[in-house]
């Protein structure tokens, strides 16, 4: 990951929105997390969060060109000074792509992950509590066997089957996977009988090029959702939040918590579908949330509902959230 | 080196002469410059010393205790190992005096004083970044040396033939940089980067327990906090020889907990000994001590089916767990030198150095001139050397006469107290058996000893009690404990118990003697002689050995004498083989004798075969 300084916004939803989770989750579990992510040379997220977390594998790119090894080389002292200035115990820097690394199970050193077990590591599987995952550069650009980051997300579920993590994702919404993304919304629409569902999916499909973060926002959480109870997850979908990241680039950021059960066959997840298709779209702006413009027939008395039956753990959430529309606001 | 034409040598010598104003007969000062020291310095400096991993890493982690340092992480991940001291750290200019070669700044009481310290990672990575911070600067500073490059020009340059080879201070000043980044001001610290180690070295790095040994052997680690002399050493250590331990904690990929290194709180020490070594009056060294004082003394009251001497003896060598740290070491201050087992032969005054590992040490080389060598395994010889050398035996032995003299006591006392408790034991039995032999008279009882009574169960019981106490060995063993008792006297503390303790026995003894029976049943003392007629032979008085007479020696002290150091379970287990040997052959007989005398034969010949 290029070297970037987190924003406010950024860090506005990683304190108020993130962390209530992780701590509800770490609560659960009766214990400390493990994490697994790109943190960046500045490790904000880390240390943001690092009442929470046991031991943490952070991951950082290593380009082969001369002047970019130079510059990753360097990004990685940074982190890794970062590391022991803010006392971090139990991290583990792992060096290459992290779609590499969660294909093949080792990073360009060859390590494979601290919290990987079973053998080898093409097979091993994963155990970590909390993946992170801040994909700058968007989910990617197709390549001959489909976009690699998409793999890697498939993967990465795969491979944590049988352990409870909640999932991180934060896209950037240039991405070259559009048409893509229309063609697996369309799908979606098809499979649905609800008409308002499929007429919802619909005005998502045909999101123009100004709003790109609608299509991730209805896309990403059906694709996670699916992937998820393929390998036995029960999935429970936060609504999705966008804000502007670095350079202006608008990024949506996704919170997945998905619960690991049991079975032969798919596992079928609590959160009834229309939720997840109807949930509401939030925006940070100034480091505060707002409710931008919504899709057609969205319902805000639904969204108070939502608001309100947010578990106890989650009680401090419900106090920053909006409760009106702002007027004018888009996505 | 310059090869140049037999003309232009000729040429150059008469410039150079005429340049310098050469005189004959007259000395002059030629200034020497830069080209004349090559890099090739740096290889020869480094190559021999750092080819162990762990030693490189010392020179790092030493260079944070030199920056008074309270904590270290030494951190093992992918292929670096990073070296993190929350110590004072740099400012600009000593961060550049740090790229120089043999110019330490270092007070000669800090160990890194060779002035080759930055450099300890050439041989082992890639590259080396120092990230340093002083408090009060609102700029970190970076120092990169780019050791893989410096190694591939030396290769190279070994290569050429005329060339003229690189200065050292143009090759130093080629391949390290300087950069900076803001940083917080409160912060201070330095932080060690060695880039792109071989796997071979980072899993020797990452092997947690053998990086741990060595640590506590070669750095100046605190003492668990449980210590109990943690505070009294330290602080001693601090005023005397302005020694700093640090905490050290342990981080690789392969173990991501981490782990705090420090010196173990070792059980049972008796309080600290502090010494001075002085040499015409100037004080050459100083050593701290303590004596292993063992598991305590055995209880008086044995517990349910024990005996003292059942109980494991575990007074004096320090347990096996805490044997990294038995014995003494020698410290330039932060630094240890050699390792604990070269002391060994100091402690010879008693037997085979055995009573060395009773003790836990360390002995501070405080004159600067009694220097390490180059490895840290000895130290350079010299006339200072000698004299330190010389009090340092006189100090050893003076602790082992210590040593020796806690052994002895402590082996009286439990032997007083193992006596004390058969001496209770044979008490009860004998009042028990004089009472049963009360009731069986009162029974009228008249049966030969070992025949079962036809007469009532008590008298019966009572018949059973007296049938089971064997008289003879009761007698043995009681002249036993008054042997023991007579024998530790002078060594216990309390002398007056001993002396009741004696008197009991032999009155134990008497009784025993004046109440046993013969075949018959009937009391020796209550035997009425037959009327005699001439044609009977006399009655021969019985043989009753009321004083048994000593042995010359018993089997420990055979052993004893022989200068044979026994631990507490051998000494145990021949004092069993003893008393069996005494209860078969007889305590005062030949045959006993005869064979302590062959025992102490073949000992005499086996000293003789090891001292050859």
């Amino acid at each position: 990951m290029t070297d970037f300084k987190g924003t406010q916004n950024k860090r506005f939803i990683r304190m108020n929105w993130d962390l209530p989770m992780i701590s509800k989750l770490s609560a659960a579990s009766n214990r400390q997390l493990s994490y697994f992510g790109l943190p960046g040379p500045e490790i904000e997220d880390i240390v943001d969060w690092q009442k929470h977390l046991a031991n943490c594998t952070g991951v950082e790119r290593l380009r082969k060109e001369s002047a970019d090894t130079e510059e990753d080389l360097q990004t990685q002292r940074r982190l890794m000074t970062n590391i022991f200035r803010k006392r971090i115990p139990c991290f583990t820097l792992m060096r290459g792509e992290i779609e590499d690394i969660i294909l093949s199970g080792v990073d360009s050193d060859n390590h494979r992950l601290p919290q990987s077990i079973g053998n080898p590591p093409t097979f091993s599987a994963f155990r970590y509590d909390l993946v992170n995952l801040d994909f700058l550069g968007g989910l990617g650009y197709e390549d001959r066997e489909g976009a690699k980051r998409i793999r890697a997300i498939k993967k990465l579920i795969e491979r944590q089957k049988g352990h409870n993590f909640l999932l991180l994702l934060t896209v950037n919404v240039r991405d070259k996977i559009r048409k893509e993304i229309v063609a697996y919304l369309q799908d979606k629409e098809q499979s649905l009988a609800d008409q308002n569902l499929k007429s919802i999916l619909h005005w998502y499909g045909k999101c123009g090029a100004g709003m790109k973060s609608y299509m991730l926002k209805a896309a990403v959480p059906l694709f996670i959702r699916a992937e998820a109870e393929h390998h036995n997850f029960d999935c429970y979908c936060y609504p999705p939040v966008v804000y502007e990241g670095t350079e202006s680039a608008r990024m949506v950021h996704f919170v997945f918590e998905l619960n690991y059960k049991n079975g032969i066959f798919e596992a079928r997840s609590q959160q009834p579908l229309a939720d997840v298709i109807k949930t509401v779209f939030l925006e940070v702006q100034q480091a505060k949330f707002v409710i931008p413009q919504q899709h057609e027939g969205f319902s805000l008395h639904e969204y108070h509902h939502f608001v309100k039956t947010l578990p106890s753990s989650l009680s401090d959430l419900a106090k920053i959230l909006p409760t009106q529309y702002e007027i004018g606001a888009s996505a | 080196m310059f090869h140049r034409s037999e003309q232009n040598m000729n040429t150059d010598t008469q410039q150079l002469a005429l340049d310098f104003k050469l005189e004959d007969g007259i000395f002059t000062k030629v200034p020497l410059e830069d080209r004349y020291i090559g890099a090739q310095v740096l290889e020869n400096l480094t190559q021999g010393q750092y080819n162990d991993p762990l030693h490189c890493v010392r020179e790092y982690v030493q260079n944070g205790v030199d920056a008074a340092a309270d904590n270290i992480v030494i951190k093992v991940t992918g292929n670096s190992v990073f070296i993190h001291d929350d110590g004072k750290g740099m400012y600009l200019p000593e961060l550049l005096d740090a790229r120089g070669l043999g110019l330490s700044d270092k007070d000669e009481d800090q160990v890194g004083f060779r002035g080759i310290g930055i450099y300890s990672g050439y041989s082992l990575c890639d590259r080396m970044f120092i990230t340093t911070k002083r408090k009060g600067s609102r700029k970190a500073y970076i120092l990169k040396a780019d050791f893989a490059a410096m190694r591939k020009h030396r290769d190279q340059e070994k290569k050429a033939k005329i060339k003229l080879k690189t200065s050292l201070r143009e090759f130093l000043s080629i391949y390290t940089e300087l950069s900076q980044e803001p940083a917080e001001e409160t912060e201070h610290y330095s932080l060690v980067q060695l880039e792109n180690i071989s796997k071979l070295h980072i899993d020797k790095l990452s092997d947690r327990a053998e990086v741990k040994r060595y640590i506590l052997r070669n750095v100046a680690v605190d003492f668990d906090d449980s210590f109990e002399h943690r505070d009294v050493i330290n602080q001693q250590l601090e005023d005397t020889v302005g020694y700093h331990a640090v905490k050290i904690t342990l981080e690789s990929d392969s173990e991501p907990q981490p782990e705090t290194v420090c010196r173990p709180a070792i059980p049972n020490l008796r309080s600290p000994r502090f010494d001075d070594l002085r040499h015409n009056g100037k004080r050459i060294g100083f050593c701290w001590s303590c004596l292993h004082l063992g598991a305590s003394i055995p209880p008086a009251t044995p517990s349910a089916g024990e005996t003292a001497l059942d109980q494991k003896y575990k007074a004096g060598k320090i347990p096996a767990e805490y044997g990294d740290h038995s014995g003494f070491v020698y410290k330039v201050k932060n630094f240890t030198i050699g390792n604990r087992e070269m002391l060994q032969g100091r402690f010879k005054k008693h037997g085979n150095g055995g009573l060395y590992w009773w003790y836990t040490g360390e002995i501070f080389v405080l004159d600067p001139d009694v220097r390490p060598n180059t490895a840290r395994d000895s130290f350079e010889p010299g006339d200072a050397q000698r004299q330190f050398d010389d009090e340092v035996s006189k100090l050893l032995t003076r602790l082992e006469v210590e040593a020796q003299e806690y052994r002895e006591k402590r082996r009286a006392e439990e032997i007083v107290t193992a006596s004390a408790q058969r001496l209770a034991q044979v008490q009860q039995d004998v009042s028990v058996w004089l009472d049963s032999k009360a009731e069986s008279k009162n029974a009228d009882i008249d049966t030969p000893f070992g025949e079962a009574s036809e007469t009532s169960p008590s008298a019966s019981s009572s018949l059973d009690k007296a049938h089971n106490l064997d008289t003879y060995r009761i007698y043995q063993s009681l002249g036993e404990v008054v042997h023991d008792l007579k024998e530790q006297r002078s060594k216990a503390t309390d002398k007056n118990a001993i002396k009741d303790m004696i008197a009991l026995a032999e009155d134990l003894q008497r009784t025993v003697s004046t109440n046993r029976e013969d075949s018959t049943g009937q009391a020796v003392t209550e035997r009425k002689p037959k009327p005699t007629r001439r044609a009977d032979k006399p009655v021969p008085s019985p043989q009753l050995p009321l004083t048994p007479s000593e042995p010359e020696k018993t089997l420990m002290q055979v052993f004893d004498s022989m200068g044979w150091e026994v631990s507490s379970e051998i000494a145990t287990v021949l004092q069993v083989v003893d008393a069996s040997l005494k209860g078969v052959l007889g305590n005062a007989s030949p045959l006993y004798r005869e064979l302590l005398k062959d025992i102490e034969a073949k000992l005499i010949w086996q000293n003789s075969g090891r001292i050859a």
